[in-house]
């Protein structure tokens, strides 16, 4: 892998950002993005909310691999482990959700505890002293930590921890975790398919640049139904409270004002989450929901869109109300983000011999303002969550040239 | 939906709900979305969830949970020219099969039966399958429908662009 990156003459993302478009097409790449960032990052992979109960468990991804994500019977700690059984492979646990106190094998019978131990084996003498079970249980990620409920691992041993990873993002993840008393993603996932790229959809999560042209039909929905032309446009081009954030370390926020002033609640568009965020790489706020984004392949991306449940039940039909408007495969916005953001770009970039094989993505490189902690503060129509972005991108994958 | 202390449609009322339903599918295979929406009654819900089988609307997050001015917003979206979803516009043919109707005996109905939706856009076939009930009402001697739930049995999958009406 790192020898196809090696061996280009061009590099991935230029100087003066433009981003070669094998970033987003090239299968080697991919497995690069595979081997690099989903091996070395954190990764998140579930909320405890979704595994409340001893036992309960949840089965996604990490990169590429399959893991279970459970809550032990009896001490309650969560688990992360690879979905594979220790004998030939067999995936152990099939549903999304589920509650089990034993994974038991359906091909040979082996059974795991839920803490992975290995519980039997049938017909044991067949492997006669070789087969030590205490070796032989489910393998554990190297490393699972949770952030007020969120819960990431990395299938990196050692490395920075997961407070270090956060870094500037984490008191933006820990206020998500105090809103309406508490979040939960207890109402399930919209779920997103599309054939292109993964990252596709973390460009299009934060950049409101997109967003008056390519939800106009939204928002006349919207000048409708409050009876005036909305003040987004405005805010959008002159409030100086609206800007996006270089949070460092990959990730990125888009402020509505001071949210962290007490009171100030504003949103711009009376969502439940008074930012947008980007974590690092595959995790994002928005509006009212927690946003997962699965890398299948190199063209191939699943989004599972979890709207954010508040332990102050009051507002939360309206929220699924409010999301469903606007999200989803059948959303009036997120169809056309489907199909502008996604499907027509991908459509695009299959013009690859053509001497411009690359995307822009300087917008607003002139006026990036420094702030405290190392943080960027950029207007927020500007690329700097995209820069953001494919700098950490960049240490990872780019990271192979020459390692 | 409505409460299924009924029975069979007679002949008469079963061709009335027929026909309706069938001008529904028809109206949308011809786009005609506008005329679609005078099907529905003022106080109309259109479901489709995601979660098989008993699911809670208010605490479960569904595809679609449209109310008439849901529906309106959605028609006045697809009119607009500006809905990228659907330029180009799908070409769909509505199936509807198995069909059962039960009246109330006082001018309400429910249907039930399986429906296909084929779409063809962007140069992909596309088949949408499920479980469809609605609930139908006579509203000043026209048939009106008060409700409709679809449950699709790739609604727990991800999908792509389904901004054509099912």
């Amino acid at each position: 892998v790192s020898l196809v990156l090696l061996e280009r003459n061009e590099p991935l993302i230029t100087d003066d950002w433009r981003v070669s478009t094998d970033v987003y097409r090239d299968p080697f790449v991919f497995a690069a993005e595979m081997q690099t960032i989903f091996r070395e990052s954190w990764i998140f992979v579930a909320h405890e909310t979704e595994i409340p109960n001893p036992g309960d468990y949840k089965t996604t991804h990490v990169g590429s691999q399959p893991v279970i994500v459970n809550r032990d019977t009896d001490d309650g700690s969560v688990h992360v482990m690879f979905n594979r059984c220790r004998h030939r492979g067999t995936a152990v646990c099939q549903d999304e959700y589920g509650n089990a106190n034993f994974f038991r094998c359906a091909y040979h019978g082996w059974t795991y505890k839920s803490d992975g131990r290995l519980a039997g084996v049938p017909f044991e003498d067949g492997y006669g002293d070789r087969l030590d079970k205490a070796e032989m249980g489910l393998v554990h990620v190297p490393r699972v930590a949770t952030f007020h409920g969120f819960v990431f691992c990395s299938l990196r041993e050692d490395g920075p921890s997961l407070e270090e990873h956060l870094g500037n993002a984490a008191p933006y993840l820990e206020a998500i975790s105090r809103i309406g008393g508490g979040i939960k993603l207890t109402a399930g996932a919209q779920k997103i398919g599309y054939d292109g790229n993964w990252k596709l959809q973390i460009e299009n999560t934060i950049d409101p640049y997109h967003f008056s042209f390519t939800h106009k039909s939204w928002l006349d929905i919207l000048a409708v139904r409050s009876g005036e032309r909305g003040s987004y446009l405005k805010n959008l081009t002159t409030n100086p409270d609206w800007r996006t954030l270089d949070l460092g370390n990959g990730h990125s926020a888009q402020e509505f004002g001071d949210w962290q002033k007490a009171g100030n609640s504003n949103t711009g568009s009376g969502d439940v989450l008074p930012f947008a965020l980007i974590v690092f790489p595959s995790l994002a706020f928005v509006g009212a929901q927690l946003r997962h984004i699965l890398p299948r392949s190199v063209a191939r991306t699943d989004v599972f869109l979890y709207p954010l449940m508040l332990e102050d039940e009051s507002r939360n039909a309206n929220t699924l109300r409010d999301h469903e408007a606007f999200y989803g495969p059948a959303g009036m916005g997120a169809a056309d983000d489907v199909e502008v953001g996604f499907d027509r770009v991908t459509a695009g970039q299959k013009a690859s011999a053509t001497t411009a094989d690359w995307n822009l993505m300087s917008r607003g490189l002139e006026r990036e303002q420094p702030l405290e902690h190392g943080m960027v503060a950029g207007h927020v129509t500007d690329e700097l969550p995209h820069r953001a972005y494919y700098t950490a991108w960049l240490g990872h994958v780019g990271a192979r040239d020459g390692a | 939906m409505a409460a299924l202390e009924t029975v069979l449609a007679n002949y008469e009322e079963r061709l009335g709900v027929e026909r309706l339903l069938f001008l529904e599918a028809d109206l949308l295979d011809q786009r005609r979305h506008r005329e679609w929406l005078d099907l529905y009654t003022d106080d109309a819900l259109y479901w489709i969830p995601i979660r098989e089988g008993d699911t809670d609307p208010l605490r479960q997050v569904s595809l679609v949970y449209d109310d008439r001015r849901a529906l309106e917003e959605r028609v006045t979206r697809l009119e607009s020219g500006q809905a990228y979803a659907q330029i180009p516009a799908s070409r769909t043919r509505h199936l509807i099969g198995s069909l059962q109707v039960l009246s109330s005996g006082d001018g309400a109905w429910a249907a039930k039966g399986s429906i296909a939706v084929f779409e063809v856009r962007r140069g992909q076939k596309i088949v949408y399958a499920g479980a469809c009930a609605w609930d139908v009402r006579d509203v000043d001697g026209e048939l009106r429908i008060a409700s409709k739930r679809i449950d699709l049995v790739e609604s727990e999958l991800p999908l792509g662009n389904l901004s054509t009406i099912l």
